[in-house]
């Protein structure tokens, strides 16, 4: 089973098929889970060809914030089809 | 007797709008100017209007405006949902704008929740709090708008609050940075992320924009930013009168 490791955490979930990150409320924190505010950034460690593609509100949140780490993720856009470790920010 | 549409629901009916382009832009930018002269009165005649854009900020006084700001949300959000039910009424595509921003804001009170807990408030401790008065007048004022007079009077609310941040919110969160620290306000540094990564002046005021049919609705619209800025007024004098005029003694 494809698993998710939180590196901040030192927690891990196994999930089937895929799963939304936005799902991972005891691992991540969330604001306004909708793409806008960036408290649920993570930045990925490995596996980030394993997650979605990045969404046009990561994209413009990540210009306004002047982020320009191409491993940083907004948890509340993503999906994950398959193994990754994440470092969450906050 | 024949049988006639019981259903008179205007919003079906895509209208040509009262303002035109050209017509909402100057009178977008006849508001914003009545707007900026209430901003420069509530600067003059409200105690503290500008507390935190100061050097220090007094911590009671942070910490009951962090747990009234979940509760405003809170009760905002309700009140707003109730006016875009009537909005749907009236005119879908404002409807449809509405919605798209309480998709954005609805959470928020998460984060001036996240930023109390970093100064050590609970969340039980938010909930337990009863917001004040003048917050659930405020909250009780946008129902009766919506329901006895017009529900762009709801709208105007939120055409105040995105104006102001605009305006106002980046000055305070970067003094708030230096004097509370980054990390304390990191919340609200988030929140106001979304305010200006999606517009939400303009959003708010295409909202507005589409809801006027006549003269009369931009002569309203003044009158319920100013009410909405009494009611507004009415909480932060007391909050100076808690807070503010006792530190102003000691000093
Ligand atoms: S929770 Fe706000 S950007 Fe994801
Ligand atoms: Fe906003």
């Amino acid at each position: 089973m494809p698993t998710l490791r939180f590196v901040n955490t030192g927690t891990q979930v196994e999930f089937t098929g895929s799963v939304a990150l936005i799902e991972m409320e005891d691992h991540i924190m969330f604001g306004c889970k909708s793409g806008n505010c960036g408290t649920c950034a993570v930045r990925i460690v490995s596996g980030g060809e394993n997650l979605s593609e990045k969404t046009d509100r990561e994209h413009r949140l990540f210009e306004l914030t002047g982020e320009t780490d191409p491993a940083m993720r907004l948890a509340c856009q993503c999906k994950a089809y398959g193994d990754a470790v994440l470092f969450e920010i906050n | 007797m024949e049988h006639h549409n019981r259903i008179t629901d205007r919003s079906l009916i895509r209208s040509k709008p009262f303002l035109d382009k050209e017509a909402s832009a100057r009178a977008k930018r006849e508001i914003d100017a009545f707007l900026d002269g209430k901003i420069e009165e509530w600067n003059r005649t409200v105690p503290y209007a500008r507390h935190f854009e100061g050097k220090q900020v007094h911590l009671p006084y942070y910490r009951q405006s962090l747990i009234e700001h979940c509760w405003r949300i809170r009760l905002m959000r309700s009140a707003q949902a109730n006016a875009l039910h009537r909005i749907t009424k009236l005119h879908a595509e404002a409807a449809k704008l509405y919605a798209a921003y309480q998709d954005e804001e609805m959470l928020h009170d998460m984060l001036f929740m996240q930023d109390a807990e970093r100064i050590g408030v609970s969340r039980d401790e938010i909930y337990a709090t009863e917001p004040s008065f003048c917050t659930r007048l405020l909250a009780g004022y946008l129902y009766f708008v919506a329901e006895h007079e017009k529900p762009l009077g709801v709208i105007c609310y939120s055409y105040l609050v995105e104006y102001t941040t605009q305006k106002i919110t980046p000055r305070q969160i970067k003094a708030m940075g230096e004097s509370l620290g980054k990390d304390h306000i990191r919340g609200q540094a988030a929140h106001l992320n979304t305010d200006l990564v999606e517009d939400h002046t303009q959003d708010m005021w295409d909202i507005l924009s589409l809801l006027v049919d006549n003269e009369q609705d931009l002569t309203d619209i003044k009158r319920y930013l100013s009410e909405i800025q009494d009611l507004l007024k009415m909480f932060f004098e007391e909050m100076y009168r808690l807070h503010g005029a006792a530190e102003q003694q000691a000093a």
